[in-house]
């Protein structure tokens, strides 16, 4: 279950890669995601949820502890 | 004053409402979920974000002054400074945590605060892959997320396997756990946020 998991964040993460490709490959039918941005952030609610959620990003992973260390046995 | 005015600004301010409205719910069910986690803080930041731009959308708050931008230059030095800021810090340290409050304070009244829109010039195809980007990328972010969050419940609920539900976090943190590793997410983080904060001004 633990692989079939993982699995599936990587089948995301290709379908990510592909959407990021083909939006270059073919930028009149998909535009690029600088295009989107650029749109997307000239509102300000856009704008800062985007920004809360990259800052939410660092927060998480260098400053809480969201995974249990190992637990040391004697 | 034309009659037209108070109608255009109506509509304006409708759009306005509308267009938060989505992004305000993605707040609140983030916030909520941070909650459930037991990540009070976490869910805090996204809630007041949530309320914060619902207010702006209703024009319950006064608007931002205009003016005196910080450059890309800036961000770009204030960027390294927190890179190395962050690698010396030792990893969930109180240190680490003010370097990273600090960046939030720094960046999230720049993003308020944002750019002048700049009117669309482009014509309707162009639109069209703007939208159909759109819909890619918001069943990517959809995807991710209900993968993310069904992990996460199966996590808590199937008590005996919960290693076999990992969450995005789980897989990462043994890479972000290496110095190597906290160096390239430091930089990809940084760069990512610089990119946000400055994208509207490459128009």
């Amino acid at each position: 279950m633990y692989l079939f998991t993982a699995l599936v964040y990587g089948v995301i993460l290709v379908a990510g890669v592909v959407v990021g490709v083909l939006s270059h490959v073919k930028p009149v039918d998909l535009a690029p995601i600088g295009k989107l941005l650029d749109r997307l952030l000239d509102s300000r609610a856009i704008r800062v949820t985007l920004v809360v959620f990259w800052w939410w990003l660092g927060w998480h992973f260098l400053v809480v502890q969201t995974v249990d260390p190992p637990a040391v046995t004697p | 004053m034309d009659e037209a005015q108070p109608e255009a600004t109506r509509t304006r301010t409708r759009r306005t409402v509308l267009l938060a409205l989505p992004w305000a719910a993605i707040l609140v069910l983030t916030g909520a979920v941070q909650f459930y986690r037991g990540a009070v803080p976490d869910g805090v930041v996204f809630e007041v974000a949530a309320v914060l731009i619902v207010g702006d959308a209703l024009g319950w708050l006064p608007e931002p002054a205009q003016g005196g931008r910080a450059s890309f230059t800036l961000l770009l030095v204030v960027g390294a400074v927190a890179v190395v800021a962050l690698i010396l810090m030792p990893r969930h340290t109180p240190a680490e945590g003010v370097v990273v409050i600090a960046v939030g304070v720094l960046a999230i009244p720049l993003a308020w605060r944002g750019n002048a829109p700049i009117p669309s010039r482009e014509g309707e195809p162009a639109r069209r892959a703007i939208v159909r980007s759109a819909v890619a990328w918001g069943c990517v972010a959809l995807a991710t997320a209900l993968w993310e969050l069904g992990s996460f419940v199966l996590g808590r609920v199937d008590l005996a396997h919960p290693l076999d539900h990992p969450a995005i976090s789980t897989l990462l943190d043994p890479v972000v756990d290496t110095w190597i590793g906290r160096l390239v997410f430091a930089i990809l983080w940084v760069l990512a946020g610089i990119g946000l904060l400055t994208r509207a001004r490459r128009q």
